[in-house]
């Protein structure tokens, strides 16, 4: 991919289409919204932190671990029905809708301007009640007749089952055509019914026409039976949302005839297509279709779940067509068809639900034919980088360089440090639990989910959380493996519920984030004075951590308070107000260290240059010799320069070479020729493996890092001569005379702490909080800290989050 | 970045839509012989290549086997062509990841130079002028996968003429309290031919002045100072940070790693010489503890006072420290 994925979320949705092909052809059967519009899909150019979180607080929303989890229950539809039964956000979306038919005049007119055809019989529309003008809102979308959309995408069975990608101008089509099986079954089927779905197939057309015509009676019927059912359920959610439902067996019973009935023969549904037409930026193109890719395949791959199982998508497809023909006979306004659409079809108001959710970059929650699921754009929920003034801002975003638990796992993460995190709930935990209990059937399985979001504390690591069992001693927890604890933590991430945090303590420092959202702060200091009555008020607590950065515990009056300030600690992270600040350190070798080593080398050296010498002139004639075989050659000259040849190939130059750099190195005091012969591997290593590294100078004028083994030499002539102070940039990946000097800073210490020292000394290197060492290397905080003291002299210390 | 093929296609009256030309052969359409599978299969998304009439004239691009087929369909009507119209496409095909906003304006200029010259004199229907298509499509998708520009004369009066653009985000909106700061020396690359703003509030880019002050110290019109400095900006010869006061703080962040391990990247010299424009080279390793020094809670004055002995130049120390890791 070209293009940088950006943080902002810019779902950049336009509309969803609902395209299919039965016996009668192609039929652009809905769209959502009624009158999409380009301009519609630029909005969402800002990000908040309340657009990911506290929003769907608000809304009982279904939340299940498994998406495709297949027994579907009808008790998590509550949102969905509440969403379209009546409420807040009906009323908002008719509104909507008004406003959208208001402003259609100008705009039919507009475009009957920019379109050459058949528009002129079509003067009178400013009527809306007239046929004729409700015909001609139907007939263009997006600037397009029907009829060409359709066809445009009504997708040929050779691209059935795979990633369907058209742009036409500044519009983006994506979807996921979805075409039956060759013998007109959306799914295999059992044994014994395979003779009869063929006989259908092989009937005279007349003859078959009329068995659908009958079955499309039956479902009729069926749906009309639905359609009760939804009125019943509907009810039942608003009378009260913690009204009793009615047992699931008893609704699996309604569910399942209907299927009986429409298995009889293929459904003369061939194709359906959700269209997901998109408006993206230019530069962002790949990773905002690849984005609405994902969702679009993962809706349509549950339709077809629902199309195989009882025939769901013809039957509402149907259901549609039959509206929009009563509509057109009665000649009314498009605004009035969508209204009676999405009140009828299940599948249209899904596709309404997901286009709200998605364009607005929610979660939505979804219901078809019963099967309840969510689908999502996956937003980031934390930044390691600052946005700069001239860049979008991300207001409120958490900031931090740590390497946290994301939805997926990734390569980016660190294994080793998984079980040190902990979640930081975005919502409140009942509200998650009641949902969950709500989703889940009681398996063990949900218990135990259940039981970790109970259990789950800012303050306690996974780890910790395994290792000591709560204080009710009857903890599921102690039967949990950790991997359980990682799927859960990663689900409620996905699902945006929480966010992966480094257990907070009174101990670490935390600091004002410096991309905390200040425009809210007068929102937030209500809520905060009412949430934490007895200390003091947001603007005063956020003053004080912005002050010189000291342990959270200078801010905590007494002991009794800790709870109280943990809590509190935990909702400003939870808002982005402050963020962990963190200690990172960088090696410094000062001046006397590289003329100790150097004079200690030259020592050596002056004893073993004589005989290396010698070795180098017998090897060159070994070399000479067996130059038709590399390995031997190289095996041959082990001890001398040839070695740090990663190819070893060699000709009369190159043992040349390796006699001029021999003899260099011979002179040059600042190596170790004495050094054991895979120092010298080790050495070309480096350069070659870490070109960027490879100087081991500040002053360094050379930039050129070449795979040739001559490079490390000549640097290290030309800057024997003067050293200086440095930063060492990666101990881990040290070269031999970067080890001597980090050997020769522990000089003088204890035996302890020189252990000690070797074994952190690589995460020197400013990417590895010092926080993070103990945990890693578990050593005690009070043994790292004795060592830092005793090394403080050669460390920089950087501190951000 | 390399265009894998360029083919033009037409709708042939009896036989539907048709590929004529092709570079590289049998890419697109293979022959019997050839040994080579296809990028694609044509006649399955034929219908994306020469589309219905109402969607002529328009980019279309469409995914296939992992290739972008970028089109844009020509429609033309005439009493001499049969049925009355003709139906042309002039097709480039990417890999699908690619980037190909840069494309897009190719295909369009190259569909319309076609359809010019069809109207003009029946280039593409004649079949003498059409045979020199081929040799015209290979020149364009060498010159362009080459040089990424190519100039190929057609006939006396006309030439193609194609270059790829990147494309480049539109600036961010240049406010009056902004602060550019050069990152290359515009001395060297500034002559008479500039735009005389430009060239009027150039010298006072340095860091310091923000946009509004150096409207007035270069007695420039602020608007126009404005679009420069965003033209600037677009080109990346300047980047924009905050007014800088010796009472704000600053403080490091996870970006100075990069500024840290960039050895041999000219960042670490660069950045002493700017610091020590007034006295001796400081090291590096005082140079970090200097900008490591700095923290929350902790004025510029205040920090400047603390490292009084260490000090040089804070003022532009600390703005190469916000250009290296703002």
């Amino acid at each position: 991919m070209t293009t940088e994925r950006s943080l902002i979320p810019n779902p950049s949705l336009v509309a969803i289409l609902l395209v299919v092909r039965d016996t009668a052809g192609g039929n652009l059967v809905f769209h959502y919204p009624s009158l999409p519009r380009a301009g519609a899909a630029q909005n969402t150019s800002s990000w908040r932190i309340g657009e990911t979180n506290t929003d769907y607080t608000s809304s009982n929303s279904s939340f299940s671990p498994s998406s495709d989890d297949e027994d579907a229950d009808d008790r998590r539809s509550r949102s969905t029905v509440r969403l379209y039964g009546g409420g807040g956000a009906f009323t908002e979306k008719s509104g909507v809708n008004s406003q959208r038919s208001r402003s259609y005049d100008q705009r039919s007119s507009r475009r009957r301007r920019d379109s050459d055809h058949e528009c002129d019989e079509e003067e009178d529309d400013d009527d809306d009640e007239s046929g004729e003008a409700a015909g001609a809102e139907w007939e263009h979308v997006l600037g397009f007749r029907h009829d060409v959309l359709a066809g445009l995408l009504n997708a040929p069975r050779a691209l059935s089952r795979a990633r369907f990608e058209l742009s036409v101008d500044h519009f983006v089509f994506i979807g996921y055509p979805c075409y039956n099986r060759g013998d007109g079954m959306w799914q295999r089927r059992k044994k014994q019914k395979k003779p009869k779905s063929a006989a259908d197939g092989a009937n005279g057309a007349a003859e078959g026409k009329e068995g659908l015509q009958s079955d499309a009676d039956n479902d009729d019927e069926d749906t009309r039976g639905n359609d009760a059912d939804d009125e019943d359920h509907e009810a039942a959610a608003l009378s009260g949302s913690k009204s009793p439902n009615p047992p699931p067996s008893e609704r699996k019973k309604i569910k399942r005839d209907p299927w009986k009935m429409v298995n009889r023969a293929p459904s003369r549904l061939a194709m359906f297509h959700v269209v997901f037409v998109m408006n993206p930026p230019q530069l962002e193109y790949h990773s905002r279709t690849n984005d609405m890719y994902d969702v679009a395949k993962q809706f349509t791959m549950a339709l077809k779940t629902q199309q195989a199982e009882d025939d769901y998508v013809a039957r509402e497809v149907e259901r549609i067509m039959e509206l929009r023909e009563r509509s057109e006979k009665r000649g009314d306004s498009i605004h009035d068809l969508w209204q009676r659409i999405l009140r009828e079809s299940t599948l249209a108001t899904a596709i309404a639900t997901l286009y709200q959710g998605i364009s607005a970059s929610k979660i939505a929650h979804i219901k078809v034919n019963d099967f309840d699921f969510a689908l999502q754009i996956p937003t980031m929920m934390e930044t390691a980088v600052l946005p700069s003034i001239s860049e979008p801002q991300l207001p409120g975003m958490h900031l931090t360089t740590l390497k946290t638990i994301y939805s997926m796992p990734s390569e980016d993460e660190d294994v080793l440090m998984t079980p040190h995190f902990t979640l930081l709930f975005l919502e409140d935990v009942e509200d998650i639990i009641k949902e969950v209990i709500l989703d889940q059937d009681q398996t063990s399985l949900s218990a135990s989910f259940v039981q970790f979001i109970q259990n789950c504390r800012p303050t306690v690591s996974f780890a910790q959380m395994l290792s000591s069992p709560t204080s009710n001693g009857t903890s599921h927890l102690e039967s949990l493996e950790y991997q359980y604890i990682e799927y859960f933590a990663r689900h409620l991430i996905y699902w945006r519920k929480a966010r992966a945090i480094m257990p907070l303590h009174y101990r670490k420092y935390y600091i004002v984030s410096p991309n905390a959202d200040m425009k809210r702060l007068v929102s937030q200091s209500l809520i905060f004075s009412r949430l934490f009555p007895a200390l003091p008020p947001l603007p005063k607590m956020l003053s004080l951590l912005s002050g010189k950065p000291r342990p959270y515990s200078a801010y905590i009056p007494s002991k009794d308070h800790r709870q109280a300030y943990i809590d509190m600690l935990a909702w400003l992270m939870r808002y982005g107000w402050v963020t962990n600040l963190l200690t990172f350190a960088y090696l410094k070798i000062p001046k006397g260290i590289k003329v100790a080593v150097r004079e200690r080398q030259a020592r050596e050296q002056a004893e073993a240059a004589v005989e290396v010498i010698q070795a180098a002139s017998i090897n060159a004639a070994a070399v000479a010799v067996n130059s038709a075989s590399p390995s031997t050659a190289s095996a041959n000259v082990g001890k001398s320069a040839a070695n740090g040849r990663p190819i070893p190939s060699i000709s009369a130059r190159d043992i040349n070479d390796d006699l001029n750099k021999l003899s260099v190195s011979a002179r040059d005091d600042s190596i170790s020729s004495s050094r054991p012969k895979t120092g010298w591997l080790d050495m070309t290593d480096a350069s070659t493996t870490a070109p960027s590294r490879g100087s081991l100078v500040t002053a360094a004028t050379t930039t050129t890092t070449s795979t040739t083994s001559g490079t490390p030499f000549e640097k290290m002539e030309s800057s024997s001569g003067q050293l200086e102070d440095s930063i060492l940039y990666d101990p881990s990946r040290a070269t031999p005379l970067e080890s001597a000097w980090i050997e020769r800073l522990t000089d003088g210490q204890p035996p302890d702490i020189v252990i000690l020292f070797d074994r952190i000394v690589r995460y020197m290197n400013g990417q590895h909080a010092i926080e993070m060492i103990p945990l890693r290397e578990c050593i005690s905080k009070r043994e790292l800290k004795r060592v830092l003291n005793a090394m403080n002299r050669y460390l920089v210390y950087v501190r951000h989050w | 970045m390399s265009i894998k093929c360029i083919f033009y296609s037409y709708f042939d009256a009896d036989k539907g839509p048709r590929v004529l030309y092709q570079v590289p052969e049998n890419s697109v359409v293979a022959g019997a012989d050839s040994p080579h599978p296809t990028l694609f299969s044509f006649d399955e998304i034929s219908d994306y290549i020469i589309p219905k009439q109402q969607l002529c004239d328009r980019l279309i691009t469409f995914c296939r086997n992992r290739y972008r087929i970028l089109g844009y369909p020509v429609c033309l009507e005439d009493g001499k062509y049969d049925r009355n119209e003709f139906i042309f496409n002039f097709v480039i095909v990417l890999d699908e990841a690619e980037e190909f906003s840069s494309y897009k304006p190719v295909v369009k200029k190259i569909a319309r130079l076609f359809k010019a010259l069809e109207e003009q004199a029946g280039f593409l229907w004649n079949e003498v002028t059409r045979s020199s298509v081929h040799t015209l499509i290979e020149q364009v998708m060498e010159d362009l996968n080459s040089y990424c520009e190519c100039m190929i004369p057609i006939n006396e009066s006309n030439t193609i003429n194609l270059k790829l653009f990147p494309v480049i985000p539109p600036p961010p909106a240049v406010k009056a309290y902004h602060v550019p700061i050069s990152t290359v020396r515009f001395e060297s690359i500034m002559d008479s031919n500039w735009d005389l703003t430009m060239q009027r509030i150039i010298p006072y880019i340095d860091g310091v002045n923000s946009v509004r002050r150096i409207a007035e110290l270069a007695d420039a019109d602020y608007t126009l100072t404005k679009k420069c400095v965003a033209e600037l900006l677009y080109y990346g010869c300047i980047i924009i940070v905050d007014v800088f006061r010796f009472a704000n703080t600053y403080a490091v962040n996870g970006e100075l790693n990069h500024f840290i391990n960039n050895v041999g990247g000219g960042l670490h010299e660069e950045c002493q010489l700017y610091i020590s424009s007034s006295g001796k080279l400081i090291d590096f390793p005082t140079i970090l503890e200097l900008y490591t020094s700095l923290r929350q809670g902790l004025t510029v004055a205040e920090w400047s006072l603390e490292n009084r002995d260490k000090l040089v130049d804070v003022d532009s120390g600390s703005t190469t420290g916000l250009v290296q890791s703002p």
